[in-house]
């Protein structure tokens, strides 16, 4: 005889499957926000109410699509049900799902013994109401016969709200922070927004909050403000108003002082008034940057690896028209403003690649008259405004990166030794022990809570780890401003490399290539005899002949020092009396006389030093003198006097010139790495226009003077000058 | 005519031919491999040879120009070669890595010219070549002539001055050494006329040094110039190779000053002040005194200052002896030779350079 049976299904299985599959209560709750994401929510919001309290609940509320009816009692309520199998990508926005397969209504049994789930659907007539009372969910009834109820309420808000009341476990902030960052994967730092393709994903973003309650306005516990935007060290502003002036600041600053307000011009870098665009108009930007090279970025370290994880993911600067946003400009791949380019030709050593940037820039052009997209909805067309407005964007980034860099390689020193490697892993070995030690030491505490000793002992262990930590960090940051100066000297020296074998090879051919030119100068100057616009021209090229040949000259005799490694005394005299010899005719066709003061019979003689370091002092001073008096009107004329301080055992060198003089502002700055008075040039700009104004001159000189026990500074210049550099040299100790 | 060589590595070597030839002198350029087999081979006798020293930019060339002028000169000892002046003609970064420090080369050539110094004047240059030339005719004049060896009456013509002038204004080891030269290679008795006589300031002063030493500034005109010519007249050297040079012998500058009315002391002994009133009284003009530099004080200017005259862009900066530092030059100078002497302000800046012996060194620090 056979019988045909069914199994049946004892409604105490829920709670058995919750507790196995969703085994943690922070696991739960992720996967209930995941579930928004599937439902192509752009905002979530997670409210604890009562937390703390017998009342304790917490709510879920979503702007995803919601559930239809037949979504609800097909999917919802139906056990393995085979939608996310069947679809594994989201209805709107194709995101691929997060949520694991079936696994959202045990999470919330697993939360709190009561549900009530509401969820409209766009088409749908009503609003739909779940409620489930898990605590009749018993043995011994069947699955089956537990009632839940639906509802029909009138039309709300598209999505879906689930509150869970009698919440099993309590909820500290940290566990509620760590949910955040259980979902942080989904998100991105940016404005949620839409963009004019419906179909494009506008983003996701979750925030985890504390309901306000009679004397506590509701507080945000984690969103992506306060989990990772507020640890990056600094913030870059820029505008551009209706008249198309543009400024920038720096308005958080970790490293040194924040940046008032400074006009802006890519094409007027040294200018302190720039022009205003001519075609760009109302740009706001809001930037964000961290730094990512070497182990420290500038955080605590329980930020660094999300925030690395985050920028090296979603770093960028994306752009937003009248509120939507335009893609793909901030896309992981786009580089629509040329940083990661001009950051891998380092032709700017500050980080500026895409990837230390999290940015907004909005324009507003509610008429469409100065942006405009392709109809294809692949970006916007390249008008002179969006033009102007890749160029300025572009400036202010890498002028804001350059400034951080100066601040953050203000206190650097050349004496500074490079890190040990096996220092690094006694480091990271000390510190494990340290957190061993903290642990063993809270869990005695747990254990013996009476204990006042093992109090006094977790109290020092946990301060200890901490002063360890902090102290780890500090030799982390110095190990990557370390690790960013001797990528810089590389670069210095290369270019230097390259400067001696251009000079050498040039010096060697001239004297040959000057006969040549003469009788050509003659020649033609005869044939054309009453052509004045060819006599200018023939002159120009023989004035830039005397510059090339008196540099070439100079250069060369400063290369065959620098061949001599050994330091020893060096005449500042001769030193100066070579550099005057060497450039006056070079100056003079910049129409700038050089007058040299040196003592007669006082060679001046410094400590051992490098005999070439002090040529590339004043040819540093030299060209910052050319270029500043060449912003003003003034008679151009540089005084280079050399002499000695008795009392003080220094020789002294003074370089004065009648430019534009230093503020008194910026005095202290000057000598600091990639400090410079002009804007940085744009990503885009040439190599030419990188490589003067980089900021690095002084920093040399201050490093050249510093290494050799000295200093320089700004000083007063005598009458009838602008600007005075002077620089003190320990006198050689006789 | 025949022509000079250059040899010379570098193809821009033309340059130089072109500008020779504006102030009419023919210069062939040969690269190494060229004028190796042409002068020690087939002998062929240029009327000069302007010699690079380094030689290696032309591919296989192993050799230097100093080895090639020891070559020609063998050649030339042995009488497989013509004797003519080799001038050493490079730019100071091969010399100074090359040469400098090492004087070993220096007696293979007869002037030393620095290749800038053709764009800067070359007309200085080519009287350079022409007074080479010059000489080295003269001295095979000479030699054709029977019975020059040992012969007095060929130095009389070489220095072109009586034997009693001789005997009182010329060192007697000069004289020796030019009687022996009769005996030698053209190129070892033109080298000691040239290099140890007539380029070197001892036995005869060129002008600056005349103006220097008389106390008057550089500005001296042409009218006042010329009455100091022709007061020192007799004294002006009129020997071999003067139509290149201007050269006074410096004995006789002594004994024209001591014939002077109102001069109390040597010439020498004598401040700038007393030697330029001293002048102006007899001569009957008004002359400007020389001012010494800051850098090299003293009041007595005698010598120049080596260092300075060594600089990329020369300089003539006077020394008064007894505030001078010495200079000692690696091989031995001839005893007519003046000593080399540096201004303290140029020595105290340089007073690392080898030629300091330890005495000036100690003062210099």
């Amino acid at each position: 005889m056979s019988s045909i049976r069914t199994f049946r299904t004892d409604a105490a299985i829920i709670a058995r499957l919750g507790r196995q599959l969703v085994a943690k209560q922070e696991t739960a709750l992720v996967e209930l926000v995941k579930n928004a994401y599937d439902a192509d929510a752009t905002e979530v919001e997670v409210v604890f109410e009562g937390r703390g309290t017998v009342h304790a609940s917490v709510k879920i509320r979503d702007n995803g699509l919601g559930m239809s009816r037949s979504e609800l009692e097909d999917g919802f309520l139906l056990l393995a049900s085979e939608n996310k199998v069947s679809n594994p990508k989201s209805k709107l926005y194709s995101r691929p799902r997060a949520g694991r397969k079936g696994i959202g209504r045990f999470s919330a049994q697993r939360l709190g013994d009561r549900m009530v789930l509401s969820t409209f659907s766009e088409g749908e007539p009503h609003t739909l109401e779940l409620t489930v009372d898990w605590t009749e969910f018993r043995p011994g009834r069947k699955l089956e016969d537990v009632p839940v109820t639906i509802t029909e309420l009138p039309p709300s808000e598209i999505g879906t709200r689930i509150r869970i009341e009698g919440l099993y476990d309590s909820w500290s902030t940290p566990q509620i922070r760590a949910c955040w960052r259980g979902v942080l994967a989904l998100q991105q730092p940016f404005p949620v927004a839409p963009t004019t393709n419906p179909r494009e994903d506008p983003g996701f973003k979750v925030r985890f909050l504390e309901d306000g309650s009679l004397y506590h306005d509701m507080v945000v516990v984690a969103d992506m403000q306060s989990e990772v935007l507020n640890y990056l060290p600094v913030v870059v502003e820029m505008q551009v108003d209706s008249d198309g002036a543009a400024s920038w600041r720096i308005v958080k600053n970790a490293f040194g002082d924040t940046r008032p307000w400074r006009a802006i011009h890519h094409l007027h870098r040294s200018s302190p008034k720039p022009p205003a665009y001519t075609a760009l108009r109302d740009v706001h930007m809001k930037a964000y940057h961290a730094i990512l090279t070497g182990e420290n970025i500038g955080l605590p370290a329980v930020a660094q690896s999300r925030v690395r994880e985050i920028m090296r993911n979603e770093g960028g600067i994306r752009l937003y028209r009248n509120g939507f946003r335009v893609t793909p400009y901030g896309e992981p791949d786009d580089d629509w403003l040329g940083l990661d380019e001009a950051y891998g030709q380092r032709n700017a050593l500050a980080p500026i690649a895409n990837r230390n940037w999290f940015g907004v820039i909005e324009v507003r052009d509610a008429e469409g008259k100065i942006f405009d997209e392709h109809t294809s909805r692949e970006g916007l067309i390249d008008t002179p405004a969006f033009q102007e407005l890749r160029e300025v964007a572009s400036a202010v980034l890498i002028s804001a990166a350059s400034e951080i860099h100066s601040d953050r390689g203000r206190k650097v020193t050349t004496s500074s030794k490079s890190p040990d490697p096996e220092k690094s892993i006694a480091l990271s070995e000390a510190r494990k022990a340290l957190r061993e030690v903290r642990e063993a030491a809270d869990k005695a505490v747990q254990e013996r809570k009476n204990d006042k000793a093992v109090r006094i002992v977790a109290q020092n262990a946990a301060r200890a780890e901490e002063l360890f930590s902090r102290e780890v960090e500090v030799l982390e940051m110095r190990q990557a401003q370390l690790a960013d100066e001797t990528a810089m000297l590389r670069l210095l020296s290369s270019i230097g490399m390259t400067t001696a074998e251009f000079s050498h090879e040039t010096g060697m051919a001239f004297e040959a290539f000057r006969l040549d030119l003469d009788p050509i100068f003659e020649v033609a100057l005869n044939a054309r005899a009453h052509d004045i616009s060819f006599a200018a021209q023939a002159d120009r090229a023989k004035k830039a002949l005397v510059r090339l040949d008196t540099l070439t000259a100079y250069l060369n005799s400063t290369v065959a020092s620098r061949a001599t490694r050994e330091i020893h005394p060096v005449s500042l005299s001769l030193a100066v009396e070579d550099f005057g010899r060497g450039l006056s005719a070079h100056a003079l066709t910049q129409s700038t006389v050089i007058e040299i003061d040196t003592p007669p019979l006082d060679a001046l003689y410094t400590e051992p030093m490098h005999e070439a370091e002090i040529a590339s002092v004043l040819l540093n001073f030299h060209t910052n003198a050319l270029k500043a008096m060449k912003r003003t009107s003034n008679t151009r004329k540089v005084l280079i006097a050399a002499d000695r301080l008795q009392d003080e055992g220094e020789v002294r060198l003074r370089f004065c010139d009648t430019g534009t003089g230093v503020r008194d502002d910026i005095r202290e700055r000057i000598f600091d790495a990639f400090f410079t008075t002009q804007h940085a040039p744009t990503a885009r700009a040439p190599d030419t226009a990188h490589a003067v104004g980089t900021g690095l001159g002084l920093w040399i000189v201050q490093q050249i003077v510093s290494n050799a026990g000295g200093r320089v500074f700004v000083g007063e210049p005598p009458t009838g000058y602008s600007t005075c550099m002077e620089v003190r040299f320990p006198a050689e100790n006789k | 005519m025949v022509s000079w060589f250059l040899v010379d590595d570098q193809d821009d070597a033309a340059s130089y031919v072109a500008k020779f030839a504006d102030v009419g002198i023919e210069v062939l350029h040969k690269k190494p491999s060229e004028a190796r087999p042409l002068l020690l081979r087939e002998g062929v006798s240029p009327s000069g040879i302007l010699m690079d020293v380094d030689l290696s930019g032309e591919a296989g060339n192993l050799g230097t120009g100093l080895g090639l002028a020891q070559d020609v000169r063998a050649r030339q000892k042995s009488g497989d070669l013509d004797d003519c002046p080799i001038i050493r003609f490079a730019n100071p970064g091969p010399v100074a890595r090359n040469v400098r420090g090492d004087p070993t080369s220096d007696d293979l050539f007869d002037e030393f010219i620095y290749k800038s110094e053709v764009g800067r004047d070359v007309t200085a240059v080519a009287t350079k070549l022409h007074l080479t030339e010059s000489i080295y005719k003269a001295y095979l004049d000479i030699r054709l002539e029977e019975n020059a060896k040992d012969d007095f009456s060929a130095v009389e013509s070489i220095l072109g001055l009586e034997s009693d002038k001789i005997e009182d204004w010329v060192h007697p080891g000069l004289v020796t050494r030019l009687l022996s030269g009769l005996s030698s290679p053209v190129h070892v008795s033109a080298g000691v006329l040239l290099r140890a006589c007539i380029n070197a300031v001892g036995a005869m002063v060129d002008r600056p040094t005349l103006s220097m030493r008389l106390g008057l500034s550089s500005e001296v005109s042409g009218d006042q110039w010329s009455a100091i010519e022709k007061w020192l007249g007799p004294y002006y050297y009129k020997g071999i190779g003067s139509d290149y040079v201007d050269r006074w012998w410096a004995t006789g500058l002594d004994q024209a000053w001591r014939s002077l009315k109102g001069q109390t002391q040597p010439l020498s002994a004598a401040t700038i002040s007393e030697r330029v009133t001293t002048l102006s009284e007899n001569l009957g003009i008004k002359l400007p005194p020389l001012t010494m530099p800051e850098s090299s004080p003293g009041h007595r200017p005698w010598r120049w200052c080596q260092l300075s005259l060594e600089e990329n862009e020369p300089a003539y900066v006077p020394v008064d002896p007894s505030h001078g530092v010495k200079m000692t030059m690696p091989v031995e100078q001839p005893a007519w030779v003046d000593p080399l002497m540096s201004s303290k302000g140029a020595a105290l800046r340089k007073r690392d350079d080898p030629r300091f012996g330890p005495s000036e060194r100690s003062k210099l620090r």
